[in-house]
């Protein structure tokens, strides 16, 4: 009887836990829905109004465009320089090796503020323009941590002498670096991808430090909320949730199929 | 070709150049420039760089800045502590005595939080709100005769929102800690008779307390830096030191006193950072004079204790 009730509170426990976690969650999407613009109990459903709505927000929409140039160009720089340093810090020994991989993750350890508000020093003081590159540098240089660490996991799993083998048998650096090390890392460069564009759509803190004339979504929704809460923010964030979920769960097919063939 | 491959520092200047040359333009840099910028003043609506402390003397004289920055802090511990609080039980939970689809469950909590960061704060404003969704529960079921309107726009509802906003930094780490605990090692203990919550305390909490530092960490880091949940759900009481640093550079002319604010911000924020890491040490420390007076359980290893229990 002692232990039914414990299981049971367990239970109750855990339910609580998971309510909080989605309350969030499902109220946004919920009221996406919702047919009025008051958003109370009970919500009256179902409408997709909303949703025609934030398309024909010019201002939403402009921003969700700035929003995708702006993830993906970070996202590209941040694995052009990020991989090759991960692989570096993989294979050399040097002094200050952990000092520098430490400071690449520092921007994404530290609040978004303090790189955002660093960064906008040395514009306010070298009296730059602020511009939708100014917003891919910040999020370029948040990013890079992501793939260095995802870099770093990786490589730590792997089996070095793979590499010495095909070098053995005759593979200069670029075959074996195409056959052997590439397909290895392969999956895990696609998941910081994925992951850099998720953070990077939803990046707010330093964005609102260098944005320009040209805002990024979340910018937008920052400014609207500023002014009150509108329904149109829910449609396009459960847009948004919808679109990264389904991305990672294809990655995540896509990823134990890469996994599998090892 | 030939001569990168003879020459490996060459390699070395290849793979890691680009990263580094970023690093010292986007990383450094820009702290240097916040760095000078604090020790600058604003004179005739231009920058004099004239290396004065006075932004600090202001920022420390003044208990609107100091207060907030006491107050960052102290809420900062109150979110890590319940974000941790909240993601020990689940993520025990999913680890310990979910048998089937684990996977399935910590998807299911990611998923929770995948949620935008401003999109979960406008959730629980809509929870929240004076005529919003817990205001109209509360009136038509009879609890509440008007809709109340202490629910939201309070220090409260900041925590609140915060700890929410800050379950995924403790929550994955826990989770990925707890993962590797042994099963069996839980199970040793309970065949030697140690009831449940000694098991969790002396066996499994010494194995995930790196997780649990990191996540504490990230969560108060998360709280700290945090400027928008105070300005979104907040009164102005619940003011912290990142609204005040942002809110520097967007009135006025006050960008030296922001960097000054953003610096104090970066020792912080830094100190807090190495804090596991000193933690660790004290603690090994501690643990190793223990064992060396008493026995040193990684040298009297009997052997596989039982066969290992199947985790799922």
């Amino acid at each position: 009887m002692r232990a039914r009730l414990g299981s049971l509170g367990v239970g109750v426990g855990i339910g609580l836990i998971l309510l909080f976690l989605y309350i969030p969650a499902v109220i946004v999407a919920v009221y996406s829905l919702n047919k009025g613009a008051v958003m109370s109990w009970p919500p009256e459903l179902l409408s997709f109004h909303w949703y025609s709505k934030a398309f024909a927000n010019e201002a939403m929409m402009e921003g969700l465009k700035n929003s995708v140039i702006v993830a993906l160009v970070s996202v590209s720089i941040a694995v052009l320089l990020g991989v090759p340093a991960g692989l570096g810090v993989d294979r050399f020994q040097f002094f200050g090796k952990t000092a520098f991989q430490r400071l690449l993750m520092l921007p994404f350890l530290m609040p978004g503020l303090i790189s955002g508000l660093t960064l906008l020093t040395v514009i306010l003081d070298f009296q730059l323009e602020l511009s939708l590159m100014t917003v891919i540098i910040a999020h370029a240089t948040m990013l890079i941590a992501i793939v260095v660490i995802q870099m770093a996991v990786v490589l730590d799993r792997w089996d070095r002498s793979l590499e010495l083998a095909a070098q053995d048998l005759g593979a200069n650096e670029i075959r074996t670096f195409f056959y052997v090390t590439w397909p290895n890392i392969r999956a895990a460069i696609v998941g910081a991808s994925l992951l850099g564009i998720a953070i990077s759509l939803d990046e707010t803190a330093r964005t609102a430090f260098v944005v320009g004339e040209s805002d990024t979504l979340p910018i937008v929704v920052l400014s609207s909320l500023r002014r009150t809460l509108t329904p149109e923010i829910n449609a396009i964030g459960t847009l948004v949730l919808v679109i990264s979920l389904v991305g990672v769960i294809i990655w995540s097919k896509f990823g134990a199929a890469d996994l599998a063939r090892e | 070709m030939s001569a990168i491959r003879r020459h490996r520092w060459l390699q070395a200047l290849l793979l890691f150049g680009p990263a580094a040359i970023w690093a010292a333009a986007f990383i450094v840099f820009p702290v240097v420039e916040a760095v000078k910028m604090s020790l600058s003043q604003i004179e005739y609506y231009h920058l004099v760089h004239d290396w004065t402390l006075k932004n600090f003397e202001t920022f420390f004289s003044n208990p609107l800045y100091t207060d907030a920055l006491v107050r960052s802090a102290v809420r900062g511990l109150i979110v890590a502590a319940a974000a941790v609080a909240i993601s020990l039980p689940l993520a025990h939970f999913i680890s310990f005595r979910v048998k089937r689809h684990q996977f399935v469950w910590f998807a299911g909590v990611v998923v929770a939080l995948w949620l935008g960061y401003l999109l979960r704060i406008v959730g629980w404003r809509i929870l929240l709100g004076n005529d919003g969704v817990l205001n109209g529960l509360l009136t038509s079921v009879g609890i509440l005769s008007h809709p109340t309107r202490v629910l939201v726009f309070n220090p409260f509802a900041v925590i609140l929102v915060q700890t929410h906003l800050a379950m995924s930094f403790t929550f994955i780490p826990i989770f990925v800690v707890m993962q590797r605990v042994p099963h069996r090692l839980m199970q040793a203990a309970s065949d030697l008779g140690a009831p449940r919550w000694r098991q969790i305390l002396e066996v499994e909490l010494p194995l995930i307390a790196p997780g649990v530092a990191v996540g504490f960490t990230f969560a108060f880091v998360l709280s700290f830096g945090d400027y928008f949940a105070p300005q979104l759900v907040g009164d102005p009481g619940s003011v912290g030191i990142a609204n005040l640093a942002s809110s520097q550079f967007e009135h006025g002319l006050a960008w030296p006193l922001g960097a000054a604010i953003g610096v104090v911000m970066i020792v912080a924020v830094l100190a807090v950072l190495m804090l596991p890491a000193v933690l660790m040490w004290i603690y090994r420390r501690v643990i190793g004079i223990r064992s060396r007076r008493g026995a040193d359980p990684a040298q009297v290893n009997p052997g596989p204790l039982v066969e290992e229990v199947p985790a799922s």
